[in-house]
């Protein structure tokens, strides 16, 4: 262990006992009560956690909304952060006020409004929803939650609030999701209208999708395009400076929305994905030309998924019908999904290896909904491989241990990403 | 419900500690921890059943924290100068030392999530690289390019820290 590492080491074990003592996050202990974030979805719960504050702490405020000035009803997102004057915190955090966030940048909603309901409203505004009924019902159920979990504590709040929750689930699909729109923009303005954080290039965190729009500052914008390679390059070029043809434009916001409602708790909308996915794949289609490198089936020495295999893997609800390549063509050639597996594989060679579609059970997103739902997919066996044991906390458990098993691995025939690794018996 | 009392008095400070390592201040800390508990509440049937929940609830703890949605959300983070003076100090503890080591805990707060992760569950919970890719749900070799950065980045600090107590 080098010197920095045992530094790092008598730093985070000297930090650990400043750490809060669990029983202090009571709200009978007078600490402002902040729970409620995956109970009514993260993005929704983290306003209500600032309402919990102005119920405690927070002293009146003289302002409410502006009666004159934009019509503030109709916007969404950073324009109407901007439009309320808000300040941006850049870093996504905010010191002790009633907050709400758009990308990476978060804003304090203490000078809007001294009504929480009316906060809950901009704060659902900026993080994207169109003022509707649904969105002021759900805002006002955000309300009741708050006063009900202030007011009973956390055991017993925690079931009575399950009512207004249902009631919640009810709502979103009502809920009008606008994705922001860069069609139009380049350098700097791309990065605000999407609420990234500006950053020097020079100290940019590790990020693997960074792009500067002027020479020393840029955007790290990893989380956008996840790792979708067509998506990064676009945006990137498009915060760079360099507007896109109308085809770039349109797959970037298609894999953008598709990539927001995806991960979103009130955004999630599996028709509309889906329609979005079609997209995605249409348009990549246009973009590539592709095909010309993609092997139609795995090498010689590679077989395809025998029967054993696939009865194995249905035992673990992992449900695959194979497929064709020379019929269905993939985007992602077998060496560009060989490559995408063996980092996971550490540089086996699969015995097996088929196109499929494939289904996984119990691979599940916030939604209990399948993350892998009959999507195209390469699937490779890498049998005999050393699986390591989920690890101990230092010097409470057992050393970790390792053991060898039959592992499988799964990439996106269509995005060439990396999607499962699984161990099957 | 009564083992799942049992379990958060059993190991919740343990998850606080975890959660403030990666979040850096206790605001964010309790958020976590109560959020991801909450979750654990929902969940418990089945949470319980597992072999290793804590090891679970752990992973949970930190996929939380770096997760996209948490992008999204906003929180309320009470600033947390007063952690530094609360740290115990003993009294073998030598200035220099001292201060390296609250240099280096401000230096991990200009880390992002995901490196700073890594860099707790390698040097907190000394996982491996690959129970920690298996934790974060990322490669391997994603771990150790974020320990790899993580490292030099705080390597530069203390070294300008030791240049500047010479000076």
């Amino acid at each position: 262990m080098t010197d920095i590492e045992q530094l790092v080491r008598d730093t985070l074990n000297d930090y650990a006992t400043a750490a809060p003592e669990f029983t202090a996050m009571r709200p009978e202990h007078g600490r402002r009560w902040r729970l409620i974030a995956p109970l009514a979805g993260i993005a929704v719960a983290a306003a209500l956690v600032g309402a919990f504050a102005w119920f405690d702490t927070r002293p009146p405020v003289i302002s409410d909304l502006p009666a004159d000035g934009p019509d503030i009803s109709e916007m969404t997102g950073i324009d109407l952060a901007n439009a309320l004057g808000l300040k941006p915190h850049f870093d996504g955090t905010t010191h002790g006020c009633d907050a709400t966030g758009h990308g990476d940048i978060a804003y304090c909603l203490d000078s809007v409004s001294d009504d929480p309901l009316q906060r809950r409203i901009i704060a659902l505004q900026i993080q994207g929803y169109a003022r509707n009924d649904a969105l002021v019902q759900y805002a006002q159920l955000d309300v009741k939650i708050a006063e009900t979990l202030h007011d009973l504590g956390y055991r017993k709040g925690t079931d009575a609030i399950e009512p207004y929750q249902k009631q919640q689930d009810e709502l979103k699909p009502d809920l009008v999701y606008v994705p922001d729109d860069i069609r139009g923009l380049t350098g700097e303005a791309v990065g605000n209208e999407l609420g990234l954080a500006p950053m020097k290039t020079s100290e940019q965190p590790g990020c693997w999708a960074f792009a500067e729009y002027v020479n020393g500052s840029g955007f790290c914008y990893e989380d956008l395009t996840g790792h979708d390679k067509f998506a990064s390059l676009i945006l990137g070029a498009q915060i760079n400076g360099h507007a896109p043809t109308a085809a770039e434009a349109d797959y970037l916001a298609a894999y953008l929305e598709w990539n927001y409602r995806n991960h979103s708790s009130l955004a999630h909308d599996p028709d509309r994905e889906a329609e979005l996915w079609g997209q995605i794949v249409d348009l990549r289609s246009q973009l590539t030309s592709h095909t010309g490198d993609a092997l139609p089936m795995p090498g010689p020495d590679v077989n395809p998924l025998n029967d054993d295999t696939i009865t194995a893997l249905e035992h673990q609800g992992i449900h695959v019908s194979l497929l064709d390549p020379l019929d269905t063509k993939p985007e992602i050639s077998v060496s560009e999904a060989l490559a995408a597996m063996n980092d996971d594989a550490r540089d086996a060679e699969p015995a097996e290896m088929s196109l499929a579609r494939v289904t996984v059970d119990d691979y599940l997103n916030h939604a209990n909904e399948r993350i892998i739902d009959n999507r195209l997919a390469w699937i490779g066996l890498y049998p005999d491989t050393e699986v390591f044991l989920s690890g101990p906390i230092q010097g409470s458990e057992d050393r970790p241990s390792t053991y060898t098993a039959d592992m499988i691995v799964v990439v996106d025939a269509t995005t060439g990403d990396f999607l499962r690794a699984e161990t099957i018996s | 419900m009564d083992d799942f009392d049992a379990f958060v008095r059993q190991h919740g400070n343990e998850f606080a500690r975890l959660a403030f390592l990666l979040a850096g201040d206790r605001g964010h800390a309790e958020d976590l921890v109560q959020g991801v508990l909450l979750n654990v509440h929902k969940k418990w049937a089945r949470i319980s059943e597992i072999e290793r929940p804590v090891a679970y609830v752990r992973t949970m703890i930190a996929r939380e924290h770096i997760s996209w949605r948490r992008r999204h959300y906003t929180a309320e983070v009470v600033t947390d100068a007063h952690v530094i003076l609360s740290v115990d100090r003993t009294a073998s503890d030598h200035a220099d030392t001292i201060a390296r080591r609250d240099a280096t805990w401000e230096r991990l707060s200009a880390l992002s999530k995901r490196q700073r992760a890594v860099i707790v569950l390698r040097y907190y919970l000394d996982l491996t690289d690959d129970e920690i890719a298996q934790v974060l749900d990322c490669s391997k070799a994603t771990v150790r390019s974020h320990a790899t950065r993580a490292l030099r980045s705080l390597r530069e600090s203390s070294d300008t820290l030791s240049e500047e107590t010479l000076t």
